[in-house]
């Protein structure tokens, strides 16, 4: 039971108001809450169809590589990483045994991948172009590639060619396994690497490395060591790395670097080469889209397609059609539901996260919920909760207790699609469902227990009220500051996608859903289903499941039922009304899939799903709020001047000109800032230094000086030696495929 | 005994006209451009570069509307300094800032620029919800100033009724409605049943509330038979289209603008709107001209926020349009709005009245020499001339209107070239002298002085 020693102020926490007056003003609202379409119908179409449909503008993007008559690129598309081609030797092979002969065998198989028609970048390192943490990797795959250009002779390998990767061409250094195999050779997308990896729990995404190469490499190779010792040196490197437990970044990068090393050297499953995945958009002048953005690894499906995508057609508004590959199969639920990439996409509008992967960088974006410090260790206040491991339920935190971090947020709260105002009950429940089902569904279990594990204390602290004043319109938004208090300090950037303060569901759909699962009418999670033989819960398309529901509801309306673990933050009455406003929704609208992001769930079939903006002027992200991220721009280090202990960097950006409907790139050398001008895209150098034994002895990023000017300042930062500088430069965070300079540098006795 | 008026007659007094052009501007009035350089500058002319400080929107929806106002006086800047600057000296130096951010912080922003900046002349501004913000800073802080947009009345109505440093170019927001009501009466004086769509908030209210009391004077048998005032971000226009069409109207009158707009006319084309009634905006062009699709019916009453269209004046008739529409396309790939006018005109205006200053005084003219050869101006520029009320700094130019049309020349609708509707602002506002009134001074103006006429 929850007890007294909730401080009473946290019933001021709970009032949400999005209140909207009026004053003198004109017609030029800048403040239209959601993305851009008024309306996305999510619909499914083969590959091979796409491009009629786009040609007919039936359609304005196709998330999936397409199959287009004799090769022919659509006449829009986008770029992003699609996966591995990987060789994986069987340990039973006597001919492959060793490590040297392994580690050979890659060399002689690259002529082969090369007659793939550009299918597959020959790539012998698992850290890629499309990985962020790519220049800190930057001369360990140079000299993976000069490895891999030296083809020795051996023994011939006997393949197995995976169907998932379109078959080299044979060659005298491989031939089809028939029976006895030395190893397989296969594509693993981005999407089935992470399937058991990544966090897509509610309102959490995760885990914060989750686009960083070597977690991807870990990933790939780490289970495919056979030494005991490597494979104990690879897990004690990981741990020392996601939790944090490393002197500074130089000392980070050199165990993300050893990490690779460790999963690579024994070749028992080692990147050969990497994929791309091009998918199509219209780009018609009038029905088609502009201000694409998408992700570096998850191209057009991943959120901030659709928070950048406009229709030409529209300043704003529009009805926007997009088609996917695949049915969405997977039940729709936010606990463990929209596993599949189809059911991934619609959540990910519905469903509105507390933080965002950066499209075009490893790190994470404010959404629901901004982080505002990051600092620690500090002693966890006594009014901060702690919730039980089996029970969830809150409790005062010892004294004395010391947390290695502690995240301070903003919380954006709205209103749900039925009208009621989040609370904080709302997005502290999330914690204390995590704890509570944790030990009763597997994949509860493994979604959560990076929180679980990292999770000290939440403490709400106050509730502040932002006005946005626009003049005629003046929007109230009652923003939560909660800290969320960690046992582990993690990278400033990777701390706020650890643990954030979110549900972009009520608390009583979660105990609705609890319920039905409690009464064994659903599970969770596909596996728990099978296991116990019942339905995977699905909120809108089990229309037996969605009917019962309503006869839990109904019941949870007549006791206005509070769980225990929400006494002191929900009054009866409030969730009296909680409780009535969910049932008309669903009598209203025919699902429970209720959310408070700006889309809601309108119609679906087999076949399609449609989306319906909620336009709701307490909802945060206004139309445009991410538009820096759509087009990413790139630069280059053209040229660099030693001065003294510093780099002075000559840059080649690009810059964007838009005009109607239509736009243009041109890249150029950077010039100097206009004075005052702060409508422009930051610009910054990225730098490694690396030692003669190949360690990193520093690594930093440098802002855009005044002018115009990159300087790398390695003053007082190197002994003597001599050292290389890995050196990119990155236009508005995007380090996508960048260009890596290599200078030598010495520092003299 | 009043006086009976004939509508007809009436509105002739008032200078509405169809397809009129204008008369090339005489020798004694100033044009925009530095093809007509000035004399030698008198005096000492320092070179130190001339800041200003331009805010308008270049991110979030209003950037359709704003980011052009930037690139027009961009454009002059250009010009300008091509030309060695102002007064053949100090070159303009452009100081971005983004609308954006919010009325607070837009005020911030303004005491930056003037205060850690130093900017010495402060122009843009789209939104009706900051001048009213902005401009009592703005005199406090004696920076001279041209509005461009934000066209409330209650600018200098009730914010700044006696203002010094700070001037506005466009036409104001009572204007808008009372150009689209006379260009109703001129069209389809015979309707009498009016339904209205307008957005739920002060500019629909603004608008519902001129077009109201003109067709009360001039089309007397009119009546409201429907109103419908969708939500700020509505984006289903249905139930209030529909429930436009039950009423059986002659006229729809609406103010929906921008993006709301696009989305409120192809749902109207659905549900065939445009052939069950007459179709009347004060707005509906009034966006980036690309902005609005080639399906756009034609023939509909298009209004342009009552400034200006690129198309007009047209072909060679008006050469400083012809000019600045080709230099605009030139440099930016797109056609300018009316807010690209608006600070293309700014700068010139601006430029002018330095350069008259110092004629009479040599050197560098100080802000007061500026003002009072702002004060009174009037000058020709792409959309026509300008004048700028000594009285209350408020610039004045012919109302403007029109009827949508797809031609070959352009991928998007224009106004039809052969039915321009244009009226002389100073038959629409209220006069120098009048009572502020409520809502409007050009509300009362009209209710208390125009005649209702007969049919």
């Amino acid at each position: 039971m929850f007890d007294v020693s909730i401080p009473r102020a946290l019933a001021a926490l709970f009032v949400v108001v999005g209140l909207v007056t009026g004053a003198e003003a004109g017609h030029e609202i800048p403040y239209y809450p959601s993305f851009y379409p008024q309306e996305i119908a999510l619909g499914v179409a083969d590959a091979a169809a796409a491009p009629r449909l786009l040609a007919k503008n039936a359609i304005h993007a196709y998330v999936g590589a397409l199959t287009t008559p004799n090769g022919t690129p659509p006449r829009a598309w986008v770029e992003s990483l699609r996966g591995f081609v990987v060789l994986t030797f069987n340990p039973a092979s006597r001919a492959f045994s060793a490590a040297r002969e392994r580690c050979a065998a890659v060399p002689r198989l690259a002529p082969a991948l090369a007659r793939t028609k550009g299918r597959y970048l020959a790539y012998p390192y698992p850290v890629t172009p499309w990985h962020d943490d790519y220049l800190q990797h930057a001369d360990l795959v140079e000299a993976a590639k000069a490895r891999a250009a030296v083809a020795a002779p051996g023994p011939v390998l006997k393949l197995r060619v995976g169907k998932s990767v379109t078959a080299p061409a044979a060659s005298p250094a491989w031939r089809a396994a028939d029976g006895e195999w030395d190893a397989t050779l296969e594509e693993i997308s981005l999407g089935t690497l992470l399937r058991d990896a990544a966090t897509r729990f509610n309102g959490w995404l995760g885990p914060p490395w989750l686009k960083e190469g070597w977690f991807h490499a870990h990933l790939l190779s780490a289970r495919a060591v056979t030494d005991g010792a490597t494979r104990s040196a690879i897990e004690e490197t990981l741990a020392r790395r996601v939790r944090g437990d490393y002197a500074n970044a130089a000392e980070r990068v050199n165990l993300e670097r050893r990490l690779v090393s460790l999963v690579t050297r024994g070749c028992e499953r080692i990147p050969i080469a990497y994929a791309l995945r091009r998918e199509a958009v219209n780009d018609d002048y009038s029905e088609g889209v502009e201000n694409i953005g998408y992700d570096a690894q998850a191209g057009l499906g991943s959120g901030v397609f659709f928070r950048t995508v406009k229709l030409k057609d529209f300043p704003w508004n529009g009805w926007l059609r997009v088609a996917t590959a695949t049915r969405p199969a997977a039940a729709w639920n936010p606990i463990a539901g929209f596993s599949d990439e189809a059911g991934a996409l619609l959540w990910s509008v519905l469903g509105d996260a507390a933080v965002l992967p950066e499209p075009y960088d490893s790190g994470w974006l404010p959404n629901r919920a901004r982080a505002v410090e990051v600092s620690g260790p500090v002693e966890v206040p006594r009014d901060a909760l702690a919730f039980e491991p089996m029970s969830g339920a809150p409790r005062p935190v010892p004294p004395g207790l010391v947390a290695q971090q502690r995240v301070v947020y903003r919380v954006s709260l709205s209103k749900f699609h039925d009208q009621t105002k989040m609370s904080v009950a709302d997005v502290i429940y999330p914690y204390v469902f995590a704890y509570r089902w944790a030990a009763k569904d597997r994949q509860v279990e493994r979604a959560t227990e990076l929180q679980r594990d990292w999770l000290a204390a939440v403490r709400m602290v106050k509730v502040d009220t932002e006005i946005r004043d626009f003049g005629d319109l003046q929007v109230f938004l009652d923003v939560p500051v909660i800290e969320v208090y960690l046992r582990h300090a993690a990278e400033p950037a990777e701390a706020p996608a650890i643990a954030p303060p979110w549900s972009p569901v009520p608390w009583q759909l979660l105990v609705l859903m609890e319920e039905a699962v409690a009464r064994g009418l659903a599970a969770f999670s596909e596996d728990d289903a099978r296991r116990r033989g019942v339905a995977w819960l699905d909120l809108a398309r089990d229309r037996k499941l969605v009917d019962a529901l309503g006869r839990i509801a109904e019941s949870f309306e007549r006791r206005a039922y509070v769980p225990e673990s929400l006494r002191g933050f929900v009054t009866v009455e409030q969730a009296r009304q909680r409780w009535a406003a969910l049932r008309r929704f669903r009598r209203e609208h025919g699902h429970w899939l209720m959310t408070s992001g700006p889309y809601r769930l309108q119609k679906w079939s087999a076949d399609s799903t449609v989306l319906a903006v909620f336009r709701d002027l307490s909802y945060p992200n206004v139309v445009g709020s991410f538009d820096r991220y759509a087009l990413p721009l790139r630069a280059w280090v053209t040229g660099v001047e030693r001065r003294g202990d510093r780099l002075e960097l000559q840059v080649d950006a690009q810059t964007l000109t838009k005009f109607e409907r239509s736009y243009k790139i041109v890249r150029e050398p950077m010039r100097p800032r206009p004075a005052g001008e702060k409508v422009r895209d930051p610009v910054e150098a990225r730098w490694t230094v690396v030692g003669a034994g190949d360690e990193v002895v520093a690594t930093g990023r440098t802002p855009e000086l005044e002018g115009g000017r990159l300087i790398v300042d390695l003053e007082g930062t190197l002994p003597p030696g001599a050292y290389r500088v890995l050196l990119a430069v990155a236009i508005n965070g995007n380090s996508m495929n960048p260009e890596v300079k290599v200078i030598p540098y010495r520092v003299a006795e | 005994m009043a006086v009976e008026v004939n509508r007809r007659s009436f509105l002739s007094s008032l200078g509405v006209s169809v397809g009129a052009a204008l008369a090339t501007a005489g020798g004694a009035v100033p044009v925009v451009g530095v093809a007509h350089a000035q004399d030698k500058p008198k005096g000492n002319i320092p070179d130190k570069p001339y800041r200003i400080g331009h805010m308008t929107f270049f991110t979030g929806p209003a950037a359709v509307l704003g980011e052009p106002m930037f690139k027009g006086q961009q454009l002059a800047a250009d010009e300008i300094n091509a030309a060695g600057g102002l007064l053949g000296k100090r070159k303009i130096e452009l100081l971005k800032a983004d609308e954006n951010a919010g009325t607070d912080a837009n005020v911030k922003e303004l005491r930056r620029l003037k205060l850690s900046e130093n900017i010495d002349f402060f122009c843009g501004i789209t939104s009706s919800g900051n001048t009213p913000a902005l401009g009592p800073v703005a005199e406090e802080l004696k920076l001279l100033t041209i509005f461009v947009d934000g066209c409330t009345d209650f600018l200098f109505d009730k914010a700044v009724p006696n203002p010094h440093y700070i001037f506005r170019i466009t036409n104001q927001q009572s204007a808008d409605g009372v150009t689209c009501a006379l260009g109703i009466a001129q069209t389809w004086p015979k309707a009498k049943r009016v339904a209205h769509i307008h957005p739920d908030y002060s500019y629909g209210r603004n608008a519902f509330d001129h077009v109201k009391i003109v067709m009360k004077k001039l089309m007397p048998p009119s009546e409201v038979v429907s109103e419908g005032w969708p939500k700020l971000g509505t984006t289903d226009f249905a139930s209030h289209i529909t429930k436009a069409i039950a009423a059986k109207p002659d006229l729809i009158v609406s103010s929906v603008w921008g993006g709301d707009y696009v989305a409120m006319y192809k749902q109207a084309l659905r549900y065939g709107m445009f052939q069950k009634a007459k179709f009347a905006s004060t707005i509906a062009f009034g966006v980036a001209p690309h902005a609005i699709g080639k399906d756009h019916p034609e023939g509909v009453l298009a209004g342009v926020h009552s400034n200006y269209h690129f198309t007009y004046p047209g072909g060679d008739k008006w050469p400083l349009n012809k000019t600045f529409v080709e230099k605009y396309h030139a440099k930016f790939n797109e056609y300018p709005n009316f807010q690209a006018e608006g600070g293309y005109m700014a700068t010139y205006m601006l430029k002018t009245a330095i350069e008259k200053a110092n004629k009479i005084g040599g050197g560098w003219p100080d802000d007061e020499a500026i003002i009072a050869l702002l004060e009174g101006m009037m000058m020709a520029g792409p959309g026509g001339y300008v004048y700028i009320r000594p009285d209350n700094h408020q610039g004045y130019k012919d109302a403007v209107t029109g009827f949508s049309k797809n031609v070959g020349d352009y991928p998007f609708p224009v106004l039809d070239p052969d039915r321009i509707i244009t009226i002389p602002i100073r038959n629409i506002t209220a006069p120098p002298g009048w009572p502020k009134g409520d809502p409007t001074s050009t509300y009362t103006w009209i209710d208390k002085t125009w005649p209702v006429v007969k049919a």
